[in-house]
């Protein structure tokens, strides 16, 4: 008797892509491989899904394009291996409820998340911790209002020491004082941390050019704190060679005799510069994260994920340039107010200006 | 007279201390000026003195690098390629003059206020004390250029493009109305090498006469 084989209806196909994108990025091909279909057919499968808003691409060079969910919770569509990426979502969801359950309200993410790392760090779980834009974070993220659904839909699974997670969760809950507000939780972190320091610096920044009345002088000196600690590695050196360039404008323009002539001149300026110190900021914190992530990340994927990494920074860095060049354009228009100098900056002056014959 | 300045007489105009000679000579020739014009190239204004600004900065750089972080290698930063071995020099220099300075937010400043105040005194000098900016970059003669290059730093391996485009722009100029150039430069810049030309074809028929040069040491 002849076997029927049933042919899968267009429904099926979509589905089944999306159950093996759980597992985390795929190619087009190795889609088609499993699937056992033909790499153009599934090409138009995953440009449907991509259409709905059910994946996105996060990889497209020549014939190879790569393909996530949309709803997978790791930043930027990153890969992770099973018992990390469940037993951070686990966590994460044991934090949500443990918090409804305790406090009897919704927690937000930021409180989640450092609750996590301090989960992680306090009892050497297994658990990969980066650092990104707001301090450390897990490579994973749930939404509070829609966990169910993502571990439901991720199939996330207690592990084995689910009791210990549980009871490191309740005791930083209850004897370690967090709150629901996102900037305290994101302050108490970065004092509790020493490489969070400049992330601290960060906040200041912030805060002291979002006051009414601004102590430049104050500003000026905590920009200095964070070029200090840029590491001087050769992975940051674009960023550090950007950031030494926006303090030196930054430092003209405070100097400068129109700077402090019209308010409105004076709040505008201050705008350009935050959102200066913003784009360099970004950049630094997505560097952070790709080098907290790369060791974590399997060989096979390393090649897509500098792709990833360097798309976003290439973002990052048309945005710095861009604006500093505004700075530095503005600070064509300035004239300079005398200063006076003390010996040192004279004899830095002495040292730097030494054998100019041979220039 | 009509001085054409090469861009080291600015720099020593507006650096400090007394252990160099031709800071003293540079500002006493400038600050004598009476009746003398003085002319800048193009090519120093436009880009020699940013250029060098920029070796300042990165030259910072490498300083902040080696004395915030204990596991720097030195100068293995890619943007070092563009320090000299003099700028390597300085470096030793200025981490000896601040060795007992434990804040290092304080070299910044200091620092940094010092490159603001060099770039202060430099537009100054362009503003108050160049009298005309000559000849184009995009005017430089590459014909000429390239000859004088040639010859310039003959038999050694480093090359000095910069020191080929002011020259050039310099006999450029003093063949449209005479001028003398002005340097603290006796190796390279000397009137041998401005006679080159004159064995050119035809460059010795474009650029029939030639600038005198004149040494600041000798004022």
């Amino acid at each position: 008797m002849a076997i029927k084989q049933t042919r899968k209806t267009p429904q099926q196909i979509e589905e089944k892509i999306l159950s093996l994108l759980k597992k985390g990025p795929l190619s087009t091909k190795k889609l088609s491989d499993i699937l056992k279909s033909n790499w153009s057919t599934i090409n138009n499968y995953l440009e449907e899904l991509k259409h709905d808003g059910k994946v996105r691409e996060i990889y497209s060079r020549e014939n190879l394009k790569v393909y996530v969910r949309s709803d997978y919770p790791v930043f930027y569509g990153l890969p992770l291996e099973d018992k990390k990426f469940n037993d951070s979502l686990f966590l994460l969801s044991k934090i949500i409820e443990t918090w409804q359950e305790k406090k009897k309200e919704m927690i937000n993410k930021t409180t989640m998340q450092k609750i996590a790392v301090n989960v992680i760090k306090k009892n050497s779980f297994d658990i990969p911790v980066v650092r990104f834009h707001y301090g450390k974070v897990l490579t994973t993220f749930l939404e509070p209002e829609r966990y169910r659904e993502t571990i439901t839909i991720y199939g996330v699974k207690e592990p084995p020491i689910s009791n210990k997670i549980i009871k490191a969760i309740e005791y930083e809950i209850e004897k370690e004082e967090h709150s629901n507000i996102a900037w305290k939780e994101k302050k108490k972190q970065y004092l509790e941390y020493p490489d969070m320091k400049i992330f601290d610096l960060s906040d200041s920044i912030s805060h002291s050019i979002s006051k009414s009345s601004i102590d430049l002088q104050k500003m000026l000196s905590l920009f200095y704190d964070v070029l200090l600690e840029i590491p001087t590695n050769e992975r940051y050196s674009y960023l550090f060679k950007q950031y030494h360039e926006f303090i030196g404008a930054v430092n003209f323009i405070f100097n400068s005799t129109q700077f402090n002539s019209s308010d409105e001149d004076k709040k505008n300026c201050l705008k350009e510069i935050l959102d200066t110190f913003s784009s360099l900021w970004q950049a630094l914190t997505t560097e952070f994260f790709f080098e907290d992530i790369e060791p974590i990340i399997d060989k096979e994927f390393k090649d897509i994920m500098q792709f990833i990494k360097d798309s976003k920074v290439k973002t990052h860095c048309f945005e710095i340039e861009e604006r500093l060049n505004n700075l530095l354009e503005y600070k064509k228009s300035l004239n300079p107010r005398k200063v006076v100098i003390g010996e040192d900056e004279k004899k830095i002056i002495e040292i730097l200006l030494e054998g100019a014959n041979e220039e | 007279m009509r001085w054409f300045l090469d861009m080291c007489i600015i720099l020593y105009y507006i650096s400090e201390g007394d252990k160099e000679i031709f800071i003293k000579k540079s500002q006493k020739f400038v600050n004598e000026k009476k009746e003398n014009k003085f002319l800048l190239c193009y090519y120093i204004k436009d880009e020699n003195i940013p250029k060098w600004l920029n070796r300042q900065k990165v030259l910072f750089r490498e300083l902040i690098k080696q004395i915030s972080n204990s596991k720097y290698e030195p100068y293995s930063s890619e943007e070092c390629k563009y320090l000299y071995d003099k700028d390597k020099k300085k470096l030793i220099k200025l981490i000896a003059y601040f060795r007992d300075v434990s804040d290092k937010k304080e070299i910044i400043k200091k620092f940094e206020n010092a490159f603001q105040e060099i770039e202060f005194r430099v537009n100054i000098f362009l503003k108050e004390k160049i009298d005309e900016f000559v000849i184009p970059i995009s005017e430089i003669d590459f014909e000429l250029k390239s000859h004088l290059f040639t010859f310039l730093n003959l038999g050694s391996p480093i090359k000095n493009d910069s020191d080929a485009k002011t020259l050039a722009s310099a006999i450029q100029e003093h063949n449209k109305n005479s001028l003398t150039i002005l340097t603290a430069d006796k190796s390279d810049w000397n009137e041998d090498l401005l006679e080159e030309v004159n064995y050119h074809f035809n460059l010795k028929k474009k650029y029939p006469e030639l600038p005198k040069i004149k040494y600041l040491q000798d004022f």
